[in-house]
Order: structure tokens, then sequence, then C-alpha cells
């Protein structure tokens, strides 16, 4: 079990598939409906950007294990758990009155100056994130290269428009964002257990990752739950989950023509599942896998 | 192989006419400010170093104001955004981005030896 799931899991679900976790009013009742709290919550988007963007933040190790221990965390899953997490959120989100949108990830904004919809933000009016939200894509595509039309959906966006996603596109940008080779996160910003957002992303924009892997602060992004399994039966050495997996985690050998992949490298973010044609690659869940069973 | 390792402290400094990151190991990188017309806002703007960086050293933000007496959360300038090399230390002298920076804003120090356009 991984921190999380100790803390705020129960025993048959893990964290992040409990639906009282999307819930605002669940978790924090006595703030909730109090417009005050909720405009605290509400840093906007500048602001988010700011931060994530200022170097004594994203360089300074104390200070990002203050912040996770008051309750920045976040964990990779697969694709088939992510879509279980769109439904869930968008229950919660019916019962709860808020929207789910489609947001720009600000790590990539401030680490290549692109905006790249490839989040969505849950609980919409508590969200912190994802003030400039969308629920649609603009014109069709995910990534706001030229920007044409961009002023008036900045415009748009000032007046407080808010466009809901629908569970639907959410299935659909999922599947987009998985053939893009973008692992997922399920992550909260600052409130754990409230699970805030989805994040897709690659290892060179991701602040957590770097958070993790370049500053040492392990909380902020946890392993997933699976961990994955080559069945070199039925495995034809096409190379596709070599070119996939972000983590180094699988290699092949040329001399034994075998596809290696090392559990304890292995994050669980199921993209190679995905990609092997032969269904070659299983996901095994990680306590299954004694070496890899206390890694998280 | 990954591995979990801190990088070392990086020095920032930043003032009108550059922006300078001073990692321990050697390595310094100098933006000059004055020809770098990185703009968030300009769609066309030029982000080629940001982009082509195999490590990503390079970030950007919004300039803050050195005025302590406006309150914290108006100090942010959203419009007017630098690029920084936040993560110096992971530099490893390609110099990729010192040639494609169109303006030749790039300077870097990689130990002995100097990198510039």
């Amino acid at each position: 079990m991984c921190q999380w799931c100790q803390e705020h899991g129960d025993r048959d679900h893990k964290w992040y598939e409990r639906v009282e976790n999307y819930m605002f009013t669940k978790i924090f009742p006595d703030e909730a409906g109090q417009e005050k709290a909720k405009n605290e919550m509400r840093a906007t988007f500048s602001q988010t950007e700011w931060r994530y963007s200022d170097p004594e933040f994203i360089r300074n190790e104390e200070f990002l294990r203050d912040r996770s221990s008051s309750g920045f965390g976040s964990q990779i899953i697969t694709r088939e758990e992510m879509l279980r997490v769109v439904r869930l959120a968008d229950e919660a989100a019916k019962r709860e009155d808020s929207i789910m949108v489609v947001g720009h990830c600000p790590c990539r904004l401030v680490l290549e100056g692109v905006r790249d919809y490839v989040c969505i933000g849950f609980g919409m009016p508590v969200t912190m994130s994802m003030e400039v939200g969308y629920g649609r894509l603009p014109r069709g595509g995910l990534t706001e290269h030229g920007g044409a039309d961009w002023a008036q959906l900045r415009k748009d966006l000032r007046k407080g428009v808010k466009v809901p996603l629908k569970l639907e596109e959410a299935e659909q940008l999922i599947d987009e964002w998985e053939q893009r080779g973008l692992w997922h996160i399920v992550m909260s910003r600052g409130r754990l257990p409230l699970i805030e957002a989805i994040c897709n992303c690659e290892r060179r924009y991701c602040t957590y990752w770097m958070n993790r892997f370049r500053s040492g602060v392990d909380e902020y992004v946890l392993k997933g739950h699976f961990v994955a399994r080559v069945d070199p039966t039925t495995c034809v050495r096409c190379g596709e989950c070599v070119a996939k997996c972000q983590f180094g985690a699988i290699h092949y050998s040329a001399t034994s023509d075998n596809v290696d992949i090392d559990a304890t490298l292995c994050m669980g973010c199921g993209l190679c599942h995905a990609a092997c044609p032969n269904d070659a690659i299983d996901m095994v869940p990680r306590e299954e896998i004694p070496i890899a069973r206390n890694l998280w | 192989m990954y591995q979990s390792s801190k990088s070392e402290f990086v020095e920032i400094i930043l003032d009108d006419n550059s922006s300078k990151g001073i990692g321990h190991n050697g390595i310094e990188i100098t933006i000059d400010r004055n020809r770098c017309n990185y703009s968030q806002y300009d769609p066309t703007g030029c982000k080629k170093c940001l982009q082509i960086c195999p490590v990503g050293v390079f970030n950007t933000r919004p300039i803050e104001k050195r005025d302590f007496s406006i309150p914290p959360k108006d100090r942010v300038d959203p419009t007017q955004w630098i690029i920084l090399a936040t993560w110096t230390d992971w530099c490893n002298g390609c110099r990729a981005c010192v040639d494609t920076c169109p303006k030749g804003a790039i300077t870097i120090q990689f130990g002995d030896k100097r990198l510039a356009p």
C-alpha cells in the first residue's frame, strides 16, 4: 500500500478510487459554501505560474519537503485507472454541483513556453490551478502554438466563462494523450486527500517529477500501483515499448534477443502496455512483485 | 538510469541587464536581457532555448517587483516575463542554446571553456 492509500484510502479502495476524495464538501465540510474560503483557495493562474517558475521554490529541497507535508501529492496511474478516475470525478461533480474543465499545464508553460491543454481539473469552483480552464479545445487542437484566437479566449476567460468538460470528451482526450505518449498522474495541489486534477505529462515538463528526481522529494509523485511485466513468449521484439518508456526501465538485449523491464525503475504508467501490439506486456499489481513491493 | 540525486544549489543573480545562473560545479549561464526579447504574450515570441535544451536548463517566469511595500500577491507583473537558467548545474555543454539563440544572448562558462556565440 502506498502512503496515500494508507492515509486516505480504505480497505477495498485506493485513495483515488473513493468518490469522497473528489468532493470538497465531504473533506472540508466547514469551509464549504463560504465564499471567502473559496476565494482564498482560488489562487489566480498567474500566481500559480509564478510559484512554479520560482527557482527558490523548485530548487529548495527543504521548502519542497515542507510543501509536500502540507498536502501536495500525486501518483502515477494507468490509462484504465484514469478512465475510472474521470468517471468518479464526474459523479462527484454531479453530486456537488461543480464542473470538470480542461486546462493547460502550468509546468509546461514555464518550462517550455507553450500552452498545452493536457490537464483536467475537477471540482472547478474550488480548484486552484484551473482558472484558465476550458471545456472545449481551441480550434480542435491540443496545443496552442499560433495563438491567433487566444486573445479572444483570454478575454472570455477573464469574464468568467467556463465551459464544462463532458465525460465523453474527457475519455476521448485521454485516448489522444495516451497516443501522444504522455503518462498520467492524479494529483492534489495542497489539500490532500482532495483530488483536484489529472495531469498528462512528459518527464521533461513535469515539475512534480523534478521535485522527485532532481530535488529528491519523493512524496511529490509516487510510483503507480502496477508494474509492467513482459511475456517473452508472445513478445516479437518490435521495440514499441522501448520507444514509449520515459523512465529508462525497458532495455533490449541484443545478445539474448530479449526485452527486459526493470521492476525497480518501472513507474507503472502503463504506456508500454498500451503500445504493445501483441499484448505481451501485463500490468501486474505492485504487491505481487517482491522487489518492487515497497518502492513507491 | 535514474537516481534520486540532489543537485547543488544554484545562485541566480538577476539585474536589469542580465540573468545569471551560477552552479557550484563551475557552470555559469548568462542571459543578456537586452538582447533576449522573450515575451509570453507574443505568440510568435522566440522560445528556442527553452525548447532545444536537452536537459531543460531554462525556465520562464514573470518578473517580481522588488518593492516590499507592495503586498506579495501584487508584486508579480504577469505581462513581463524573463528566461532564467534555473537548472544550471545540469548543463552538459552541448552549446545548442548558444547556437540556436537568434540574438546571441546566451553565454556559458562551462568549466574552463567559454561557450559564446
